[in-house]
């Protein structure tokens, strides 16, 4: 019934998640030396995680730690019904209360500190203190993000700096450096380990968090160059090079760099005109891998193995290995690691029993993320994950139900998806890049049905490259239909008239504020539902399903969920099946 | 689907939610107090770990290696009568070089791993003793000889360094070479419009080409 509670948030689990970005952003920002901010903090999250532990459990409510048939039809809030870590259950008492204002303020803390120190590391490098200073560095240093492709034969890589030497002088040091390389000096992959001459200047557009870089190396020279350390880098390397050969192989080069930028993230193959028309089109979350990406496979990957006949542990097994190579072979990109985390939180939930489901699960890897790399708050690509998932999940099934019921149930759920990101994700983009895309509806009601072929087949064609090229030969060729399909709706939309608006100034903000406008009306249309008898609400809105619209975020691992035949009749079958 | 089972709808009001909702959270203290703790702990090893200290070079070839394509004149910071200069233009490593005080200029391009092709010598007066914090610019052929920057004391000697293509005045523009009055106006309209990012970008201002943008390139920079 969580359907008929649709706009009801899984709150709980939001507030965890916001309490902790609300950290991160007080941490970054606040006055005052970092480091003194990061210890305050620090010592903070400690009392109260102190105060936490420490608290005695109140009698816990009847529901707790059982899942006993007769509660479930009288869970009296089925989004926190599925509460992970800890079960959720009946209300606590005032007691409950407070100790969530700790929990808040704890996780808070913890964010502030997390941010802080990070904020600190960055300033405190070797290299910041040298900007603007005449003369050259040595740098020894390892490639951290994979190589972006510049106009004149250059790149922009990211290094992670280990040691620093100037005029004799050598510090050991862990820092992030930017530097345009030249293209000539070979092409370079995440992890190659590189020593460089250059200067030292200011990076334009930093940030506090170091996740662009705060200094770049000027005229940088290298020096000297070797291969990934880590073996697993080598071989993913490997299948990545593997897989570039391959599609330029089989394919017309632009379909090549979409397939290879579809399964891979890696854009370096792909025509500017080409990227600016699916930029333009709103459609640059294909072009680039994103969370769609890990979902399709995984989903694709489970259902394979369950064909095959694995038992339940097995598959999550499966599943998290899937997870793990999907992330370290598209380079840890913010929008797939979103997707790992929340993918790994729900099969963990299948394996021990009782899990998050989609909402909370997105709430948890918001929290577990923005605790392990706060400079991830500041990712645009991380920030647009989050808001098109939360989209698809809370606007999702209201927009699937505003459609005409004529339309065929597969096409609404899947029309209900694309409307619900495009609602969430056009007032990011327009805050973070003052850009507006109107025809970024269209190409996405057009082109997400097509995407998943190429995400699928690409990811395949990339794994068979390197051990058998004819069966990768044949899944480009297979993609080749879909990624024709791709063009031709981006070429359209970016052609059609005010395809693409700028916005300046406080117009930016204008499509959030349009949204928090009607999400105010949503929630005082839902109260007046809420009051009338709960027959009534549920008849003038029949529910769908709510597992429907997490398996469809979680790239259908959800199936394999231990029921909750209260909210899904259908769930019970599908664990049958499994 | 079948009639729905009854449910008990959650309480009305913001108060009573606020209340579900804080509760929600405070029953899941104990898990989210240990993931909080190993956050901040983690974060300490991480900026334990980026504070910087001084090392040895860790590995003795990377050490050699770095001994043979430094510039003699860089190891040794010790600057008791030695002067640092920074060779421009065409050299084959452009940067900063430490000599002995009482070096020439000839010195300076020779510490800087000596001309490349097209550079014009005959341009500078090669004998000249170098001054500490001075700027040594090798032109190449056919280029006007620039007045030998000379040091000036406090930050404004950073005015000898490469021209920041997004601050520079018009004026200043105007000092290099192949670049007249007009070129630097169309380049202060261009960056009005689209601030560089890169020093490439200069290829998209009008009247740029690719001969001209070789001369400019090592001489500006983005700040």
């Amino acid at each position: 019934m969580r359907a008929a509670a649709a706009p009801d948030p899984d709150p709980d689990g939001v507030a965890l998640a916001a309490a902790t970005a609300a950290g991160v952003l007080l941490g970054t920002h606040a006055p005052g030396p970092p480091a003194r901010v990061s210890a305050l903090a620090a010592a903070a999250a400690l009392v109260l995680a102190t105060a936490c532990l420490a608290a005695r459990r109140h009698p816990a409510p009847a529901r707790r730690g059982g899942r006993r048939p007769a509660d479930r039809g009288t869970s009296a809030d089925p989004g926190r019904a599925r509460g992970w870590p800890l079960p959720g259950g009946a209300r606590g008492g005032r007691r409950g209360v407070g100790e969530g204002v700790l929990v808040l303020a704890m996780l808070g803390a913890a964010g502030a500190a997390v941010a802080a120190a990070r904020a600190d590391a960055v300033r405190g490098g070797v290299l910041p203190a040298r900007v603007g200073r005449p003369g050259v560095v040595e740098v020894a240093a390892t490639v951290a993000e994979e190589p972006r492709p510049l106009p004149h034969q250059a790149c922009w890589v990211v290094l992670s700096v280990h040691r620093v030497t100037e005029g004799g002088r050598t510090w050991r040091t862990r820092e992030r450096a930017g530097a345009v390389l030249p293209v000539a000096a070979g092409p370079l992959g995440v992890g190659d380990r590189l020593r460089l001459r250059a200067g030292v200047g200011r990076a334009r557009r930093a940030d506090r968090l170091g996740h662009r870089p705060p200094v770049v190396l000027r005229h940088a020279r290298v020096e000297a160059r070797a291969p990934p350390a880590s073996a697993v880098l080598r071989a993913s390397e490997a299948i990545r090079a593997a897989a570039r050969r391959q599609a330029l192989a089989s394919l017309p080069p632009e379909r090549a760099g979409l397939l290879v930028g579809m399964a891979l993230g890696d854009t370096s193959l792909l025509p500017r005109d080409l990227d600016g028309a699916f930029r333009v089109a709103g459609l640059s979350h294909l072009v680039a891998v994103s969370g769609a990406n890990l979902a399709v496979v995984l989903g694709a990957g489970l259902w394979l193995a369950a064909a095959l006949g694995m038992a339940r542990p097995l598959l999550v097994a499966v599943g998290i290995v899937l997870v793990a190579c999907l992330v370290v072979l598209t380079r840890w990109e913010p929008s797939v690691l979103r997707a790992g985390v929340m993918a790994v939180l729900v099969l963990l939930g299948v394996a021990t029993g009782r899990g998050p489901g989609g909402r909370r699960a997105l709430s948890l890897a918001v929290l577990l993320l923005l605790l392990a790399d706060p400079g991830l708050a500041g990712a645009l690509g991380f920030q647009l994950s989050v808001a098109a998932t939360a989209g698809v999940l809370w606007a999702g099934p209201l927009a699937t139900r505003a459609l005409p019921r004529r339309v065929p149930d597969r096409a609404r759920t899947a029309a209900g998806i694309t409307l619900g990101a495009q609602v969430a994700a056009l007032p990011a983009l327009a805050l973070a890049l003052g850009r507006l895309s109107p025809a970024s509806l269209p190409a996405n009601l057009l082109g997400l049905p097509l995407a998943s072929g190429p995400m699928l087949l690409g990811v395949a064609a990339a794994l068979t490259a390197p051990v058998a090229p004819w069966l990768s030969a044949v899944a480009c060729r297979l993609a080749d239909p879909f990624l024709v399909g791709l063009v031709a709706v981006a070429r359209w939309a970016a052609g059609l008239p005010g395809a693409s608006l700028s916005l300046s100034g406080p117009l930016r903000a204008a499509p959030a504020a349009a949204l928090a406008v009607a999400l105010a009306v949503a929630a005082a249309a839902s109260r007046r539902h809420r009051s009338q008898p709960a027959h009534a609400a549920a008849a003038t809105h029949p529910p769908r399903p709510a597992a429907t619209w997490t398996r469809r975020a979680t790239g259908g691992m959800d199936r394999l969920r231990p029921g909750h035949p209260d909210q899904d009749p259908a769930a019970g079958r599908r664990r049958d099946r499994c | 689907m079948a009639a729905p089972p009854p449910f008990v709808l959650p309480p009305d009001g913001a108060r009573a939610r606020l209340g579900a909702l804080l509760a929600g959270a405070g029953r899941q203290r104990t898990a989210v107090a240990v993931l909080a703790l190993a956050a901040v702990l983690a974060a300490g090893a991480v900026w334990v770990r980026a504070t910087p200290r001084p090392g040895a070079p860790a590995d003795a070839a990377g050490a050699a290696a770095a001994a043979q394509t430094l510039p003699r004149a860089v190891q040794g910071e010790a600057a008791v009568g030695r002067v640092a200069v920074h060779v421009a233009g065409r050299v084959r490593r452009p940067g900063l070089v430490r000599l002995a005080a009482g070096s020439r200029v000839l010195d300076a391009v020779r510490a800087a791993g000596g001309t490349t092709p097209g550079a014009d010598l005959d341009a500078v007066n090669l004998a000249r003793k170098l001054v500490d914090g001075e700027q040594v610019r090798i032109p190449a052929r056919g280029q006007a000889a620039p007045a030998a920057a000379t040091p000036s004391s406090g930050p404004a000697g950073q005015a000898a360094g490469p021209l920041d293509l997004n601050t520079a005045t018009a004026e200043q523009l105007d000092t290099l070479p192949g670049v007249g009055e007009v070129t630097a106006g169309r380049i202060v309209a261009y960056r009005t419009a689209h601030p560089f990012t890169s020093v490439d970008e200069l290829l998209d201002v009008p009247g740029i080409g690719q001969r001209r943008f070789e001369q400019l390139k090592d001489l500006v920079t983005v700040g």
